[in-house]
């Protein structure tokens, strides 16, 4: 039995089967990703004044990893008319390249959230100062303020730990090197300290491997690694990517898949072979799109 | 019974269906194919450079100056807004006209629309929220 | 071209034919329906019976379930969790799978004259996902602390608190369902887009057709971002974020201090309901589907305005999209977005109004065989009716604070899925029965089914719209008694339930039971007449006109045996009755209908 339209086109749609099947899957992913963004703005609104960390993704990779998504996209849209042209060879080196930047994207993005993972802020139960812990300068513009949280390294804690976990390894004091900033400055607050930093000489303040400050496990509110439970931010930033690297690794499957079980189809149905590769670069190129829309938003804004 | 139609004016719906396409082991495109595709290559690499100046400017402007976040946000969405566009309408190929995809991104971008309005406006309209585009 | 050597696996487990995976989701289904009803059964006895242990099923109950069912009895916890699964197993996995998956997987395809769904591989792995899907929600009755507490709704913080790994599991087990839902529906949209007949335009479309697109097209769009919702939720369940925890939120007494809050119980609200409307409808459009399509045929007549009944159902699946906030009224969201759902709910009745009214006035003045589907057809009219116009109080917003969570609720959205959509299923199961199985369901045994049905129906749900209105809450697992006017503590409170209102508790119990006992003529006649059921004489007993009683019967893999070309729209009946002209003379030759696949010549002859 043969069903009508899988690789002709129907005449009064001017579409086959496939190509509307993978539409309306788009559309439910665009309602996916649309509310899950819209969820981003509602929480993100609704945070209260000062809460919502920014600055805390590193933008030079983030902006890296859009080049080579874009650049994939590029790749398989160009493959696609290889295919048109009859032309195998070229069409398979480029999705040689597709593939290879999707896996470059992929090892990227799990190296991000490696460096995530062992990166920790802790919430105080008696404020410090910058006046008694001069690495915490980039917590707070005003010396004397009270500093309620310092995000920075901790000593041997390794990944994932949690204040139960330090304890249970005996620990009463927990020793946190402070990052340069604390995401509570907004950039332009950074761009003005560095300035003025500058201008006064002093680069100690500066340096990547500031003293680490002692706090006492009696005065840890609460204590947590840049995981989902962080804070909703993070929460927010771990589903919505995580998600899209799952789409990413639907994406290098059904492509390899293509590219190589399935490739004698080639000879036998190069139409519908070509097709194949149209409607899954369609997908393709929505996963491409998420990521346009995701990178400023959770990188930048 | 205005409802039930004996004329015979939808006989022109297309005959069943037939195998387009030659059975042969390679496609070999006409000469106005090749034209086409080549057009088409053009068309792909100027996407692929305005995708690349988008991404520049959208890191370029994080770092310039604005008075309010929303004038930031604003910028920020609509330079990927742009890129998406140029994505959706040449490496999706929904620049050659096809009318039922049409139709059902133009409802489906309404749904999405009212979801991330409602949502929005639902959290405005509470008292002490809203503060970041403000 | 099909191979007819396939083994008994490749031909009913893994089939790729849409017909066996509609009789697959059909069987399923019914299996859940009566699950989810069973749980309800027990559930009456308890509110009309608080603490005493159940009859018959409490010593099986407890080897079950053990601790929470303890001597039989059902504790409140218990009630939660079959409450939550009552609501979760009728429309996730009863209802939708029931009129979408078995109904429009069996007979979409037929009615547009294809060989089989456009992508036959996607919908077996449809049906298996919601077997999956199924098969976890009913595992979770058996996990420590049992299944879902927090209500088919699963409002967070409640669902995510309660610490038993219930609410992970419904979580799991919705992304499945949804899965399935997605995959269905995007194959019946491709289905009807493309693969319709030569001839076959649109508006020749059946209105089953019509219904099922619009359904699938809720479905596709409505649920992602439910699923999205449901994402965030299990994160927040086993990640411990707090996508819909507040900031200081105080559990049992204790701050919730590992929390970082920050979060919106509203935002679940409104994923959910996004989600939630919608649902209604793909719970309603199919069975109005169906009953459009006994009627029809029944009364002999043409579908009166079947136009406005397609721009009806578009404008329903359109708006339906715009009204979800209508739930959450007593959320505080704030007057202008209430104001706007309001407006919205108020204009969706007019389209509902515009396809019962088209329905009621199909049957003047037909000559109407009251046969079994027929009957169930019918009565979908008014009680569906009844479903909504109880509605409409709910849709504004000062009604509805008085009205939400009580049972008038449940009264309402009752009336419009159990003698609404079910009877719909009930009419096509009796319907269309002789085409899949070649056999007649008994007739006897059906009217039994249907009266009994209909009067149980009735006296379940009316007292609960008297109950609603006199106060009593939903989701009580005392049936209302703390709240009752008995209740040594509510001496002389005004507004406390008063002794009637609690008694009908006790109607609504021996109701529902007999309703069980009248299922049981319909259960027999089913499994009954597969096998020993009167054979159809011909290949169309109904002398029906559209297009699925134009095969064999049953429907061979690959349906039709001759090329389909559709020359008329859906319902061309009473062509010749008597006093129209073309029946001058021919009264006796001529049936009074014509298939839409009949070429034109046969009229002049």
């Amino acid at each position: 039995m043969k069903i009508p339209y899988t690789t002709e086109i129907r005449e009064d749609t001017g579409l086959y089967n496939g190509k509307v099947g993978m539409w309306l899957f788009l559309a439910s992913e665009v309602m996916l990703f649309g509310a899950l963004f819209s969820a981003y703005v509602l929480l993100r609104i609704g945070a209260r004044e000062g809460e919502w960390p920014h600055g805390l993704l590193n933008i030079p990779i983030g902006a890296f990893n859009t080049l080579v998504l874009i650049t994939s996209s590029m790749t398989v849209a160009m493959s696609w008319t290889a295919l048109k042209m009859g032309n195998f060879s070229l069409y398979r080196k480029l999705q040689v390249v597709t593939l290879a930047c999707a896996v470059l994207f992929l090892g990227v993005k799990a190296w991000e959230y490696s460096e995530k993972f062992h990166h920790y802020e802790i919430w105080l139960n008696e404020p410090l100062t910058a006046q008694e812990y001069p690495q915490l300068a980039g917590h707070s513009t005003d010396l004397n303020a009270p500093i309620t949280s310092i995000i920075g390294h901790i000593d041997d804690a390794g990944s994932f730990a949690t204040l139960a976990s330090l304890q249970e390894q005996g620990k009463s004091t927990v020793e946190i090197h402070p990052d340069e900033f604390h995401y509570r400055l907004s950039a332009r607050e950074q761009g003005q300290r560095r300035k003025a930093e500058r201008a006064a000489g002093g680069a100690a303040a500066t340096s990547h491997a500031q003293a680490g400050i002692p706090i006492d496990v009696s005065n840890i509110a609460r204590l947590s690694a840049f995981v989902p439970k962080h804070s909703t931010f993070f929460a927010m930033y771990f589903t919505l990517t995580g998600l899209h690297a799952l789409h990413v690794l639907g994406g290098v499957l059904a492509f390899a898949y293509i590219l190589w079980p399935a490739s004698k189809m080639w000879r036998q149905d190069p139409e519908r072979y070509t097709n194949s590769i149209e409607v899954t670069g369609l997908f393709w190129h929505f996963v491409d799109l998420v990521w346009i829309f995701a990178f400023p938003v959770l990188y930048l804004l | 019974m205005s409802e039930i139609s004996t004329s015979p004016g939808a006989l022109t719906a297309p005959a069943s269906p037939s195998v387009a396409t030659s059975k042969s082991a390679v496609i070999s495109p006409s000469a106005a194919t090749i034209q086409k595709i080549q057009r088409e290559r053009k068309l792909y690499a100027a996407v692929y450079a305005v995708l690349l100046i988008g991404t520049v400017l959208t890191v370029a402007m994080y770092y310039v100056h604005f008075d309010a976040v929303w004038q930031m946000v604003a910028v920020a969405l609509l330079i990927a807004a742009t890129k998406a566009a140029f994505v959706v309408a040449v490496f999706m190929h929904l620049w050659h006209g096809q009318r039922d995809i049409y139709r059902i991104m133009f409802f489906t971008s309404i749904f999405v629309a009212a979801l991330l309005g409602f949502l929005t406006y639902s959290l405005f309209s509470l008292p002490g929220s809203g503060h970041y585009l403000r | 071209m099909a191979s007819h050597e396939l083994g008994f696996i490749r031909k009913y487990i893994f089939s790729v034919d849409h017909k066996v995976i509609g009789v697959q989701y059909l069987l399923t289904s019914l299996a859940f329906l009566f699950t989810g009803f069973m749980l309800m059964l027990v559930m009456r006895w308890q509110l009309a019976n608080p603490g005493e242990p159940v009859p018959v099923v409490g010593g099986l109950l407890e080897s079950l379930l053990g601790e929470p069912a303890s001597e039989g009895k059902i504790s409140a916890d218990l009630y939660n969790s079959f409450g939550a699964m009552h609501g979760t197993i009728m429309i996730f996995m009863g209802i939708v799978p029931l009129v979408f998956g078995a109904f429009g997987n069996y007979l979409v395809p037929l009615q547009v004259g294809a060989n089989d769904m456009a992508f036959p591989k996607l919908n077996m792995l449809s049906y298996d996902s919601y077997l999956v899907g199924g098969i976890i929600m009913l595992i979770s009755f058996f996990i420590p602390g049992g299944a879902a507490q927090a209500g088919w709704t699963s409002y967070p913080p409640l669902a995510t608190i309660i610490p038993t790994d219930g609410q992970t599991y419904w979580l799991v087990a919705m992304i499945f369902l949804i899965t399935s839902s997605l995959l269905g529906a995007i194959n019946v949209i491709v289905t009807v887009i493309q693969l319709r007949a030569p001839g076959l335009t649109w508006m020749r479309l059946p209105f089953f057709v019509w219904s099922q697109f619009v359904t699938a097209f809720l479905l596709l769009l409505a649920f992602p971002p439910m699923e999205a919702g449901a994402v965030l939720q299990l994160m927040d369940n086993v990640a411990g974020t707090s996508f819909y925890m507040p900031h200081g939120l105080v559990i049992s007494g204790q701050p919730a201090t590992e929390l970082s809050g920050g979060g919106s119980p509203l935002l679940w609200q409104h994923l959910f309901w996004f989600l939630g409307h919608p649902e209604v409808y793909v719970l309603i459009l199919p069975g109005l589907g169906i009953v459009t399509e006994v009627i029809a045929n029944n009364t002999r007549k043409p579908i009166w305005g079947y136009r406005a009944m397609v721009y009806s159902v578009l404008s329903i699946g359109f708006l339906s999209m715009v009204v979800w906030a209508h739930h959450m009224y007593v959320t505080g969201m704030g007057m202008g977005i209430s104001m706007f759902f309001q407006t919205t709910t108020t204009i969706i009745s007019i389209p509902s109004v515009i396809i019962v009214t088209c329905l009621m006035l199909s049957l003047w003045g037909g000559s109407i065989r009251f046969n079994v589907p027929m009957l169930f057809a019918v009565s979908f009219l008014p009680m569906f009716g009844i479903g909504g116009l109880t509605g409409l109080p709910l849709a504004l917003s000062m009604a509805d604070l008085a009205l939400h969570d009580s049972y008038y609720i449940i009264g309402h959205f009752h009336y419009v899925v159990a003698p609404g959509t079910i009877f719909a299923v009930f009419a096509g199961v009796y319907y269309w029965f002789p085409k899949v199985t070649g056999r007649l369901m008994n007739e006897r045994l059906g009217q039994v089914h249907f009266w009994g049905s209909l009067l149980c129906m009735n006296l379940i749900f009316f007292p609960m719209l008297a109950q609603g209105f006199a106060g009593m809450g939903r989701r009580t697992y005392d049936g209302g008694q703390n709240y009752a006017a008995a209740h040594p503590a509510n001496e002389g409170v005004i507004g406390a339930v008063s002794d009637t209102m609690m008694q009908l508790n006790d109607v609504i119990a021996w109701s529902a039971l007999a309703l069980a006992a009248f299922q049981l003529p319909f259960i027999f006649n089913f499994f009954y007449s597969v096998y020993a059921g009167r054979r159809v004489e011909s290949d169309n007993p109904w002398q029906a006109t559209t297009l699925e009683w134009q095969t064999p019967t049953p429907p061979p893999h690959g349906n039709f045996t001759q090329d389909i070309f559709v020359y008329r729209g859906p319902y061309a009946y009473s062509l010749n009755h008597p006093g129209s002209e073309a029946s001058v003379g021919t009264v006796d030759e001529l049936p009074d209908f014509e298939p839409q696949n009949q070429p034109l010549v046969a009229v002049t002859t």
